[in-house]
């Protein structure tokens, strides 16, 4: 693949095992047409000139901005947590992640 | 009328409220109604006496769209990972209303996470506009611009990430404002694409956009993207006089695969400012062809990033799965909607290995060349009179088999948001199908004075606006 040049197909099945998004068969087969007709969308910017172009993360300039590094209390945490799925003591409770034995 | 005495919050707060649940029914703008608490807010207002310390909204109810937190509301952006979440703070323009007296009665329907042009792609079902049922309202912020168009609710805070309060705005016949990026703080406003997100209001008036503007604008030290710019009084300086606009009408936003009637009433709205002293001019942005593919890309790409939270650990809907992995799979396979999914996968793809070149990065140097085309422009004239959408507004279910064709009426709102620039929807004229049609004005960065002293000028010289029929 040269650099410069965008490609033209999507891999659906690689892309949502990246994006951790399951998908039904249905899905697939309809994502697969769509998102085809949209990545060849997108090869016009191809055309675009920009070449010796700054890239833009953000609109206009950003910079950096400190505050001071001074602790103040949160009274939000039990209620963060309590919007978990599962949890106890103002903690997540997750599955585990390493094999125990 | 609340600051002369002349009715109680309590009494303001009940009437909406009756309003509300007599209309939603049939609009579906609302997710969420809170009555109690609005009345309950309302009448501590009342006994406080806020008279006294001059609050700028006191007792005017504010709709807020599902992806704004209030302290103690539910917060599920329409979607169903969220089902159950309670926002545990209040985002900071939500605390800024609040400060003022604004009272918060509910919240307004909107596509999944912002990311549609229709309402369509909600979790609640989709919102109707209230000109026409069989219409959508646009969108992603349907919910709260139908809900300000049949008088439900005097005005809404939103979001916009690539049109969602300006496209709605116009298509329910409302006035939207996008505010520049860094005007108003993003704190408590569910992220969507980082870099274009941005807090705005959706109202009946050009002077509500601004008085709320005044309260919600500034620095906050919790969103550094909030910006340090002094924030004048916008409601005092509408009628500013002595200044003759010079209005850029840029070709490409009036070239083929415009709708004839929509073009018509840029024009027409050119004709009646030009005849009132402005000076119309035609002006170039060559780079808007590539303004969707690459907003698609950039906000794709970010989406795929900022979604990446809802894992089924921290937040409302866990799916189960044999390990963590599967778990993650499934929460999202059965918790976003298909749009969400869809933009989802794009951006993963966006950023993938082999291919960040070819599309993220490109995508950031082709947004510098339309900011580029901004600047210049804005070096020629002070604002520019665009459509706010290449259509009309369009039938329901009409458009969500053909995702391409719905991002590509997006060309003329998210050049806004690439460049960071504020712009504003005003209602003008009502289509032969009797739908209103809206025009947007663009500024530069931080010149929200100056567009909203052009939509002022449109809206006195266009006169009373019609309003939708059964919301009586």
């Amino acid at each position: 693949m040269r650099e410069r040049e965008l490609v033209r197909k999507i891999d659906v099945d690689y892309v949502s095992e990246l994006a951790r998004v399951e998908l039904t068969a249905d899905e697939r087969r309809r994502f697969q047409a769509q998102l085809d007709q949209i990545v060849g969308y997108m090869q016009v910017l191809e055309e675009a000139p920009t070449q010796g172009v700054e890239p833009s993360p953000y609109p206009g300039t950003m910079h950096n901005v400190w505050r001071s590094d001074t602790a103040q209390p949160s009274r939000m945490r039990a209620e963060a947590a309590a919007n978990a799925p599962r949890w106890r003591n103002s903690l997540f409770v997750v599955p585990p992640i390493m094999d125990q034995t | 009328m609340t600051a002369r005495g002349e009715v109680t919050c309590a009494e303001v707060a009940a009437y909406f409220a009756e309003r509300i649940e007599r209309h939603n029914g049939k609009l579906n703008a609302f997710v969420h109604v809170d009555r109690e608490g609005a009345l309950r807010q309302a009448s501590q207002l009342d006994a406080e006496d806020g008279r006294a310390h001059g609050q700028r909204l006191r007792g005017v109810p504010v709709a807020i769209k599902d992806n704004i937190n209030v302290r103690g509301d539910p917060c599920t952006c329409a979607s169903r990972i969220l089902q159950g979440y309670v926002a545990p703070y209040d985002a900071t323009s939500v605390a800024r209303l609040r400060g003022e007296g604004a009272l918060f009665l509910g919240r307004t329907n909107m596509d999944e996470f912002a990311m549609g042009s229709s309402t369509e792609n909600s979790a609640y079902g989709p919102t109707r506009n209230p000109w026409n049922p069989d219409y959508v309202p646009g969108g992603s912020s349907g919910g709260a611009a139908a809900a300000v168009a049949a008088g439900l609710i005097p005005a809404a805070l939103a979001s916009d990430t690539g049109g969602s309060i300006r496209q709605p705005a116009a298509f329910c016949g409302c006035v939207g404002l996008k505010p520049t990026y860094g005007r108003v703080s993003r704190y408590g406003l569910t992220a969507y694409a980082s870099s274009l997100d941005q807090v705005g209001v959706i109202t009946r008036s050009v002077e509500d956009a601004a008085l709320l503007l005044e309260v919600i604008a500034g620095r906050d030290e919790r969103d550094s993207t909030s910006a340090a710019v002094p924030v004048p009084a916008y409601s005092r300086v509408l009628a500013g006089q002595g200044e003759k606009l010079r209005i850029g009408l840029p070709q490409e936003y009036l070239s083929e695969g415009v709708e004839t009637e929509v073009k018509e009433a840029v024009e027409q709205a050119a004709r009646v400012l030009e005849k009132d002293g402005a000076t119309v001019m035609t002006v170039s942005l060559p780079h808007t062809r590539f303004a969707v593919a690459d907003y698609y890309i950039i906000a794709t790409a970010e989406a795929s990033a900022n979604l990446a939270r809802y894992d089924g650990m921290r937040y409302g809907l866990r799916v189960e799965g044999a390990d963590p992995i599967e778990t993650y799979r499934r929460t999202r396979a059965q918790g976003f909607g298909e749009e969400v999914k869809r933009r989802i996968i794009l951006g993963t793809y966006a950023l993938s290995s082999g291919y960040y070149d070819a599309y993220y990065l490109k995508a950031l140097k082709v947004r510098t060349l339309i900011r580029r085309d901004f600047e210049r422009v804005f070096g020629e004239c002070d604002v520019l009179l665009t459509p706010v959408s290449p259509v009309k507004p369009f039938r329901v279910g009409e458009r969500v088999d053909d995702p391409l064709r719905l991002y590509l009426s997006d060309i003329f709102s998210v050049t806004a948001n690439l460049a960071g620039i504020c712009g504003i929807a005003v209602p003008f004229a009502l289509s032969s199908d009797g739908l209103p049609l809206g025009v947007q004005f663009l500024g530069p960065a931080f010149g929200e004075e100056v567009v909203l002293r052009a939509a002022y000028r449109l809206e006195r010289l266009r006169g009373p606006f019609p309003e939708p029929a059964g919301f009586e």
